[in-house]
């Protein structure tokens, strides 16, 4: 149903797109016809205007020397040599009275009783007459001297047929401009949406669980190219996570089959016993352990997504790192001394910084542990601090059997576990766990190693928590 | 003098576990599984100690402390809780319980904090002399002897029999010792107090028929006299 809506919507914005580009398109042609049909109308006027002027003032000046006769003559001499202009011509008199009229043979259609009757032209004005059908007469005037009115006039109906060719020519353009609008708008549209289109296509490939799907770039640099960088970037992260969490799931399910394997076991040797109690307390004792480092890795395993989803809530105070580091050394002291390793630090300089004690506690006694476990007999595990540009850096360098190059990104990763400690005690926990504590606090930390010759790991804490940091400690203490 | 306890738990299961197990320890028990009806009894019963869930049905186990305090009830009080962070440890604590101990847990580890609660409610003086058979610790010389043999313990390996014969007769787990010894409240993946037990072991019991420091499978150690 949604993907139907997405659809839709998805084509809704390609008519209106393809609509406004043809509608923008055509009235920008029908702008531009306007004025041309403006400017056209207005210098074929200013040309009939001069003609009938020039008419009038050489009526006039006929008029003058010669009165209505010279008038009268003059036009009819025209006619007669077949050189007439279309003009009417009316002299109207002193008292009113029409003294002279003039209908040229081009506009026979005219009806002299029409023109007769036609108002007075007020002297200098231009008067627009219909007088007959599809005949319009444009008439000016100028006062004589004896104070008798002339007025000549001339039709509009070769400036209208002119105009109306242009309107016609107009309309009939009108149908390609708006097939071209539509089609412009329709492909612009389409290339417009094309990689929005990529990108719905994508969205409903991963919704249905084709998690590698990308949209293709096109390297244009524009701003749904940039859109289509983030969107395979963001794809590519989610599959990263999502990839992490199954191999997460993968791995604890099979952390969790062996010990709850060895607890069947156990519970099934008891049952068949018959009843030797010897027998039971041992099964019912190996139940127990087990179960104990279920509940420790679940536990540890709960810390880890705490910290990771960056809930952890640092109870942040000065810490003496010396003083921490020379408790945590201590409690491994047997376990070394037990293995034969030399365990040493150079705690003598006191560094302080702003942490969670206990967590940095057991940050530090992850690190030192692994060590211990890594490192065989003779070995020598070290602990040393030094300050670096206001942080404190830790590292805890050991002669155990390494970590080779390849496997060196992973060690990170939950329930990761090196080849050779898939055999020995320990959830493959304490790595991750160590990163997102000391992430938590805005510190870093690294490790190199060389197989056979040893492993070294380097924290570095700031000695004041970041802003962030100290927000996060500062909400904590409020709620207590 | 039978001790008197009182537990407010609403799980069958748990509540019939800690009821077993302390009337084994020689207790009396009332259990219950509303907090109205923990309220009632705790109200109207003197008890030396008691057991309340946080997750309770009708009035809750926090709720239920405050009323107790509110009412003047200084019953030392153990909560139980499937939550372990920080803050509701806290919060338990601050309502007026006395200790906390997180789900799932040891029964031993459960026993040996009531005990706890006891000896800090009843205000028993310390004594400065630890003697159990023929193994005496001295808490103000720190010496240690067996038949009369001194016995040269280090820091940690004197607090670990201390503990031992604090808890003689009664196993201490793994987690209790590591957080007794040492103050830590995680599991270090490396056996550090199986190292300590054992180093500790070799000085008593070594050369001797009768052995005093006992493993106990899935539970822990305990120290027992031969």
């Amino acid at each position: 149903m949604s993907s139907a809506f997405r659809s839709r919507a998805g084509k809704t914005i390609g008519i209106r797109l393809t609509l406004y580009y043809s509608a923008y398109f055509v009235a920008s042609v029908l702008l531009v016809l306007g004025l041309a049909y403006v400017l056209l109308s207005t210098a074929l006027q200013r040309k009939d205007h001069q003609q009938i002027q020039l008419e009038l003032g050489e009526l006039a000046a006929f008029y003058r020397t010669g009165g209505v006769v010279a008038v009268r003559d003059f036009l009819a001499a025209q006619e007669a040599s077949g050189t007439a202009e279309p003009f009417t011509v009316r002299l109207i008199g002193a008292d009113g009275t029409i003294r002279f009229l003039w209908r040229p043979a081009q506009l026979g259609a005219l009806d002299p009783e029409r023109l007769r009757g036609m108002p007075v032209v007020p002297a200098g004005e231009w008067i627009l007459r219909a007088l007959a059908d599809g005949l319009s007469l444009e008439v000016t005037a100028v006062d004589l001297a004896d104070g008798a009115r002339l007025e000549v006039g001339g039709s509009t109906g070769d400036r209208d047929q002119v105009l109306a060719g242009f309107r016609r020519v107009t309309f009939l353009t009108l149908i390609p401009v708006l097939a071209l609008g539509l089609i412009g708008g329709a492909l612009l549209a389409s290339s417009a949406l094309r990689p929005i289109r990529q990108i719905v296509q994508a969205v409903r490939a991963v919704a249905q669980g084709e998690m590698r799907t990308r949209v293709p770039t096109r390297q244009s640099g524009d701003e749904l190219d940039e859109l289509i960088v983030l969107f395979n970037g963001m794809l590519e992260r989610i599959a990263a996570l999502m990839e992490g969490m199954r191999d997460a799931l993968d791995n604890v399910a099979h952390e969790l089959r062996t010990p709850i394997m060895r607890i069947r076991g156990a519970a099934e040797l008891a049952l068949r016993s018959e009843g030797d109690p010897e027998i039971v307390r041992q099964a019912v004792g190996e139940c127990l352990e087990e179960l104990d480092q279920l509940l420790a890795m679940l536990n540890t395993l709960m810390d880890i997504s705490e910290a990771e989803a960056g809930a952890l809530k640092l109870r942040v105070e000065p810490v003496d790192l010396s003083a921490l580091i020379a408790e945590v050394v201590e409690l491994y002291q047997f376990v070394a001394q037990d293995k034969g390793l030399t365990l040493s630090t150079n705690v003598a300089t006191e560094l302080r910084v702003m942490a969670d004690r206990g967590r940095i506690r057991r940050v530090l006694a992850n690190l030192l542990d692994n060590a211990i476990k890594y490192t065989p007999e003779d070995g020598h595990v070290e602990i040393t601090i030094a300050e670096d540009d206001g942080s404190a850096v830790v590292r805890v360098k050991d002669t155990g059997i390494g970590i080779p190059t390849d496997e060196l990104p992973r060690i990170w990763d939950r329930l990761y576990r090196g080849a050779g400690g898939r055999t020995r005690p320990g959830l493959g926990l304490g790595l991750s766990l160590v990163r997102a504590i000391v992430n938590a606090h805005g510190g870093r930390i690294a490790a190199t190693s060389a197989p056979g010759v040893g492993t070294e790991f380097t924290i570095v804490l700031p000695a004041e928590l970041s802003e962030q940091a100290r927000r996060a400690s500062a909400t904590q203490l409020s709620r207590m | 003098m039978t001790l008197r306890a009182l537990i407010v738990e609403d799980d069958h299961k748990i509540a019939s576990f800690l009821t077993k197990g302390l009337k084994q320890a020689g207790w009396a028990i009332d259990q219950v599984g509303t907090g109205e009806e923990g309220l009632d009894l705790a109200l109207s019963e003197p008890y030396d100690v008691a057991v309340i869930d946080l997750m309770l049905p009708g009035l809750d186990g926090l709720s239920l402390i405050e009323q107790l305090r509110h009412h003047h009830v200084s019953t030392p009080v153990l909560i139980l809780s499937a939550r372990r962070s920080v803050d509701d440890r806290v919060r338990g604590l601050q309502a007026g319980g006395d200790d906390y101990l997180t789900k799932p847990f040891a029964f031993t580890e459960l026993l040996a904090r009531l005990q706890a609660l006891l000896r800090r409610a009843t205000g028993v003086t310390e004594p400065t002399r630890l003697t159990r058979g023929d193994l005496t610790l001295d808490l103000l010389t720190r010496q240690v002897t067996r038949r009369e043999r001194p016995i040269e313990l280090q820091r940690r390996e004197f607090s670990l029999l201390e503990y031992l014969m604090r808890n003689a007769e009664r196993p201490v787990s793994k987690a209790m010792i590591l957080q007794h010894v040492w103050g830590y409240d995680f599991d270090p993946q490396t056996n550090v107090v199986e190292v300590l037990v054992s180093r500790v072991r070799s000085k008593v019991d070594d050369d001797l028929p009768d052995k005093m420091i006992h493993t106990i499978r899935g539970v822990g150690y305990v120290l027992r006299v031969p």
